[in-house]
């Protein structure tokens, strides 16, 4: 790729991490070989919020048709017999 | 306009999610969303453009992968399997979208035509600068494209593995990338 192509990053608070996701420095911008790195750099940085989490703790605890779910698959066997 | 697609087909199979962490999610459940959670909410924001819309696919995803987890075969599988999910999810909530508004989309000629930039790349202050060029980058792009892009940035993802997801093979995908990379990066100088 033409160096001049290159997607380029100048912030960098976090060298090491940059350099685990495909791009180059030279204590200057950084630079990444393809988009599909600069994505990966961008992914990294982009924490779901812990809300998600919580809220699906509580519609698999609120949902009626997930109780047996939630069973293990040994105690929905036995049920399954039972009168 | 496209039915609405099914968004669990064909899901691998194991043992269901058991126990609970007290009011948290299920041990083992809570497990592959550790593994994935990130994955799929950075999919699903870059695909919808919107956090609040993205956290919302990420809880029904997981919803509804908890809700067939028991069919799951291996964990080999999960990722791919979540993500089929998650694009079937947003395709519908785009077409939902797209049947209520008036919409452009991008002509791909534009980027089969352009050269590539020759000017000093685009320079980027903080973090938050970034997401947003690179969402106005990839919202500029054919979907067939951005999409490619954000499967293939996934390196757990293979080649064949993107180009099931995509509905291709990975010879397609190989070729496609390359168009895919021109474009991204001509979309994403002029964000600047």
């Amino acid at each position: 790729m033409d160096p001049q192509s290159r997607l380029r990053h100048e912030h960098s608070d976090d060298f090491a991490a940059a350099s685990r996701h495909g791009m180059v420095s030279q204590n200057g911008p950084l630079e990444f070989l393809h988009p599909e790195d600069l994505l990966r750099h961008d992914r990294s940085r982009t924490v779901p919020p812990a809300a998600i989490a919580q809220r699906l703790a509580a519609s698999i605890d609120q949902d009626p048709t997930l109780i047996q779910s939630r069973q293990p698959w040994w105690k929905r066997l036995l049920g399954r017999g039972a009168p | 306009m496209a039915e609405p697609q099914d968004e669990t087909l064909s899901p691998p199979v194991c043992d269901p999610p058991s126990g609970t962490l007290g009011g948290a999610l299920p041990a083992d459940f809570a497990e592959v969303y550790d593994l994935h959670g990130q994955a799929i909410f950075y999919l699903a924001l870059r695909l919808l453009g919107d956090p609040v819309q993205a956290q919302d696919a990420v809880h029904d995803v997981f919803l509804k992968a908890f809700r067939k987890y028991g069919e799951f075969r291996g964990q080999s599988e999960v990722r791919t399997w979540l993500y089929r999910i998650t694009l079937n999810h947003c395709s519908n909530l785009r077409q939902a979208w797209a049947a209520r508004n008036i919409h452009t989309v991008a002509d791909e000629s534009v980027f089969e035509t352009a050269g590539a930039p020759t000017s000093s790349p685009l320079r980027i202050l903080e973090t938050k600068e970034l997401g947003e060029r690179i969402q106005r980058a990839l919202d500029g792009l054919p979907a067939e494209y951005s999409l490619l892009l954000l499967l293939v940035a996934d390196q757990e993802l293979s080649y064949e593995q993107v180009g099931e997801l995509t509905r291709q093979t990975a010879d397609a995908v190989r070729g496609k990338l390359h168009r895919a990379r021109k474009a991204f990066t001509l979309a994403f100088a002029k964000t600047a």
